[in-house]
Parts: structure tokens; C-alpha cells; sequence
């Protein structure tokens, strides 16, 4: 069996000069139309704008040049992002009438700068508003591990290319849970960084306080580097550093209250487990946390609602009608409901605050539950019936609500299937997360990395 | 599943409020509009009986 290279081994292979770009992306292509169509990963493959990045790395190399710290890595993005001359979907039909894209996000911009070669576009919940990628106009995304399961969203595609390993890297988008959800149910690392701290210029945004970018890798030196492309962190200072020896051990928590309640209880036996090999020793609650969740909701649909209501006015037939019936309510949210749901948010900032005092990290399950099939509408939790589609997001809003970094490590497999599990950290301390993931990781607590006969 | 029961008044306001916002909302597409809309005006409901009207609170700050 040989084992699919991550990014840094692609990057260090094409540096080195045993690989080209060239053929790093012939190879992507080629697992593409292997496994990607089956998946349904992509809703645009850009094969032109690959091989010609690769050409650039190749010649770069042949002429002396650094060819960038992810020279020759294929990557995807979630459609959401702009790509100079295509058009930006965001996973609907309506969007396909907008004019392409001037030039690249912000984000994509950084990573092809750096060598990374894009592959293609990925598909998603129509204008992100989902956690499962049954997208109406494109398709539902195919889970790898269960082709019959979901690949989770609303940047499903992009997880399920990674966790292929058609890609090493995607770019995808998180509201309330939409790099986290679809890394658990697809088994790969998913990094939810601090709010506002990726650039999100070029990305279309579906709730402007709430969006996040987000990155899938399937190693977490993979994560460190893309974090440091993203930011423009210095190559001698990579994302794990920034904890000193002196700092002391990290203080873990399992976060309790609302994150043990309303989830399979095999899930929750992964979670302990990482717990227990990372040694945490305490419960902490985190105040509100449900209240949190049903804020982000009411957020999420007053501010979505917003970005949409020219198209909610003038073509509201052409919107997939889980996404229309779900902004027109927002559009009617009455002021006082989304005031009160921001003025909540600073309270539930200062509870965490106070949490953050006891622990450094705090750790809690990503989903409730393995992935559910395509289609399916219910799944049952602690004998109650519960809509799959939000319900999947029940651990992740609270958290995303108030801009934590926030980790989704795989945690195994139950029912055959990943699941994963929440590391959270105070802001801007996303080095913290990576040096926990590397330990996870050192010792496969999780999922093993994808192999191919 | 229990989903909670539309307020009293409901149907009016949001009917006075599509044609306030310039919304053209077929008559198929209003149960499950007004369904979406309870659950978000019981959320809110949730979350003001948890902070009131009070003045917000300094804005906090992580110490590690």
C-alpha cells in the first residue's frame, strides 16, 4: 500500500527536484476523475489554471528560484472563494449569472503565491446556509468513507477531496460549523482559526459577524504550514510556535453542561478518549452554551438574509427552497430578536473568559452523531427524533459564535464512521491547538492517514 | 420532535412584514416560513430572558 503524500512531503519532493509539479497535479487530476466524479467533490475543475501553476513551480525551479513553501501542493477551494475568471457559484443557480471574478480571495491568493497549485472548485450547501451538502442544483457530496453517507457542509466538497486525497489542502468557510462539521464526518483535520485574523476579501459572505476561512489538511504539519501561508507568518516562526517552557503544561478541560448532552453516547466515549490520552482532568461548563447556539441562529438568519434580499425580492423561485424559506423568515426577524442575540454574544464572551482562566484548551465533540445518510431528514438522539441538518451544528455554534480558535481533530471511528473532536483555545492561540494536534497525531489517536493500494 | 406553536399574531406581522420588505411570498411557502420564524422568535425569546435589556458589559479579554 502506498501512502498518499500530504503537503509538506508533495512540497518537499518538487523542491527537491524527485517530483515536478507538472506530474503532482497530473496525479490529482487522474484520482479526480477516479474518485472525485463518484464524490461529486468538485463543481468546477480548473485543469488549464493547474497545469499552468505548475508550470510556473517547474520553471521557478529550473531557474533557481524558490518556488514557495507549498510548491507543487494541489489544493481546492470551497466555491465561495474567488478564482480570477470564473464565476463564484456559491453552491446556487442564482450566482451563475454574476460576472467571473477579477481576481483571487485574499486567501487563495496567499496559497498560490506560495506554489500551491488549484485544482478546482468545490461544492457546497447552496450560499453556505447548511451542514450537509445535499446540494439541489449540484448535487449531494458523497462521504469517502461511506459513499452512501454525507460528506457534512456546508464545505463539504472540500473535505471530501482532502480526505481522498485528491487535494492536501482545500479552503473552505465556517459560520457556525461548516469546516468542522464536514472534517469530523469525513475524518480530517479542520482548523476554524480566530476570527478575523484571514483575510476574508474575495470570499462571499453569508453572515458577515459570524464567517470565518477555514483550511482542511489531513497532517498537522500540513495545517501549521497553511496557517503561516495564510497569515504571512515568518517560515522561522512557524503556527506551533508561541508557548514558552515556561508557560507550564497545558491546562485541558472537557467542556461539560451543553457539550454532554444530545449526542451519541459512542461519541462522546471518543472524546473522552482523546481526554484521557491528552490528560485533562476536569469538566468545565461554559454557561449558556445552548442559549449561544439558538443566538447564532438568530444571527446567522437576520444577517443571511440580509446579503440575499435583492435576489429574495426578484427571483426568490430560483433560491433551493430550504435556503429561500429559511432567509425569508430571517428577512422578517424583528430588530429587537437580533439585538438581543448580539447583546447576548458579549455576555457569553466574558462567561468563556472567566472559563479560560481554569484551562488553556477545552475539548468537546464535533458532531452528535457519525454521518447520516443522503436524504435523511431525522436521526434519533437519547430517544428523541431531531432534523438532522441543523441539529448537526449543535456543538459547533456555540463556539464559532464567539470566534475561538477552534480545532476538529479526528477522534476514530464509531459505527465504522469518523467522528471528531473540538479543541478550543482563547484567541489567537491557534499554535496551542497544533501542538496537541501533533501529539494526537504522533500516536494515530484518530483516524489513520489515508492509504491506496 | 416538539416544534413550538406559532405566537398569536404571527401570520399578520409577517404577512404585513413581506409587503413591508418588498417580499413576493407564494402562498405554498408560508407554512414553512412561519414555522422557521416561530423557532427563530422563540431563540430569541430564549436568549432575552438570559440578558434582559441590561447595558452590556465591558467587552472582556482572555488572559492566558
Amino acid at each position: 500500500m502506498t501512502q498518499i503524500a500530504d503537503a509538506t512531503e508533495t512540497a518537499a519532493a518538487v523542491r527537491a527536484g524527485s517530483l515536478s509539479a507538472s506530474d503532482a497535479v497530473e496525479r490529482a487530476l487522474t484520482l479526480q476523475f477516479e474518485r472525485g466524479v463518484e464524490l461529486n467533490c468538485f463543481s468546477e475543475i480548473l485543469g488549464g489554471e493547474a497545469r499552468a501553476d505548475a508550470r510556473a513551480v517547474d520553471e521557478a525551479i529550473r531557474a533557481g528560484r524558490d518556488p514557495g513553501r507549498l510548491a507543487g501542493v494541489p489544493i481546492a477551494v470551497k466555491d465561495l472563494f474567488d478564482v480570477r475568471g470564473v464565476v463564484t457559484r456559491s453552491g446556487s443557480k442564482i450566482d451563475l449569472d454574476r460576472p467571473a471574478a477579477s481576481q483571487d480571495a485574499a486567501a487563495l491568493k496567499r496559497l498560490r503565491e506560495a506554489g500551491a497549485t488549484l485544482i478546482g472548485t468545490t461544492v457546497m450547501d447552496e450560499y453556505a446556509y447548511g451542514f450537509t451538502t445535499e446540494n439541489t442544483h449540484y448535487g449531494p457530496v458523497r462521504n469517502p468513507h461511506n459513499t452512501e453517507r454525507i460528506a457534512g457542509g456546508s464545505s463539504g466538497g472540500s473535505a471530501a477531496a482532502v480526505a481522498a486525497g485528491i487535494v492536501a489542502l482545500a479552503l473552505g468557510s465556517d459560520t457556525n460549523g461548516s469546516v468542522r462539521v464536514p472534517a469530523a464526518l469525513c475524518g480530517v483535520l479542520g482548523l476554524k482559526p480566530t476570527y478575523g485574523s484571514i483575510s476574508r476579501r474575495g470570499l462571499h459572505l453569508f453572515a458577515a459577524s459570524l464567517d470565518h476561512v477555514g483550511l482542511f489538511a489531513r497532517s498537522v504539519r500540513d495545517l501549521v504550514t497553511g496557517l503561516d501561508v495564510l497569515r504571512g507568518d515568518r517560515e522561522d516562526a512557524p503556527a506551533t510556535t508561541g508557548r514558552d517552557a515556561d508557560d507550564g503544561p497545558i491546562r485541558i478541560g472537557v467542556a461539560g453542561g451543553h457539550f454532554r448532552n444530545g449526542a451519541n453516547p459512542e461519541v462522546l466515549d471518543r472524546v473522552d478518549a482523546i481526554a484521557a490520552r491528552l490528560g485533562a482532568t476536569r469538566e468545565v461548563e461554559l454557561p449558556g452554551a445552548t442559549e449561544a447556539r439558538a443566538a447564532a441562529m438568530v444571527i446567522t438568519a437576520a444577517e443571511g438574509a440580509q446579503l440575499h434580499l435583492d435576489d429574495l425580492r426578484a427571483r426568490p423561485g430560483d433560491f433551493d427552497p430550504m435556503t429561500r424559506d429559511r432567509f425569508l423568515a430571517g428577512a422578517l426577524v424583528p430588530a429587537s430578536a437580533y439585538l438581543a442575540a448580539q447583546r447576548f454574544r458579549r455576555w457569553f464572551r466574558s462567561e468563556a473568559a472567566r472559563a479560560f482562566e481554569r484551562v488553556d484548551v477545552l475539548l468537546a465533540p464535533s458532531v452528535p452523531f457519525p454521518a447520516p445518510r443522503i436524504g435523511q431528514r431525522e436521526e434519533h438522539v437519547d430517544g428523541e427524533a431531531v432534523l438532522t441538518q441543523p441539529y448537526l451544528g449543535v456543538f459547533t455554534q456555540p463556539l464559532s459564535f464567539i470566534g475561538l480558535p477552534v480545532l476538529n481533530a479526528p477522534a476514530g471511528l464509531v459505527d465504522g464512521l469518523p467522528v471528531g473532536v473540538q479543541l478550543v483555545a482563547r484567541p489567537s492561540e491557534e499554535h496551542v491547538l497544533l501542538q496537541l494536534g501533533q501529539i494526537l497525531e504522533a500516536d494515530r489517536s484518530g483516524i489513520l492517514p489515508l492509504e491506496r493500494g | 420532535m416538539t416544534q413550538p406553536s406559532s405566537p398569536q399574531g404571527l401570520d399578520d406581522y409577517a404577512h404585513s412584514g413581506a409587503g413591508l420588505a418588498g417580499l413576493t411570498i407564494e402562498d405554498s411557502w408560508w407554512p414553512e416560513i412561519v414555522r422557521h420564524l416561530t423557532v427563530l422568535i422563540e431563540q430569541a425569546r430564549l436568549v432575552e430572558h438570559h440578558v434582559g435589556s441590561r447595558e452590556l458589559v465591558p467587552a472582556p479579554s482572555f488572559k492566558p
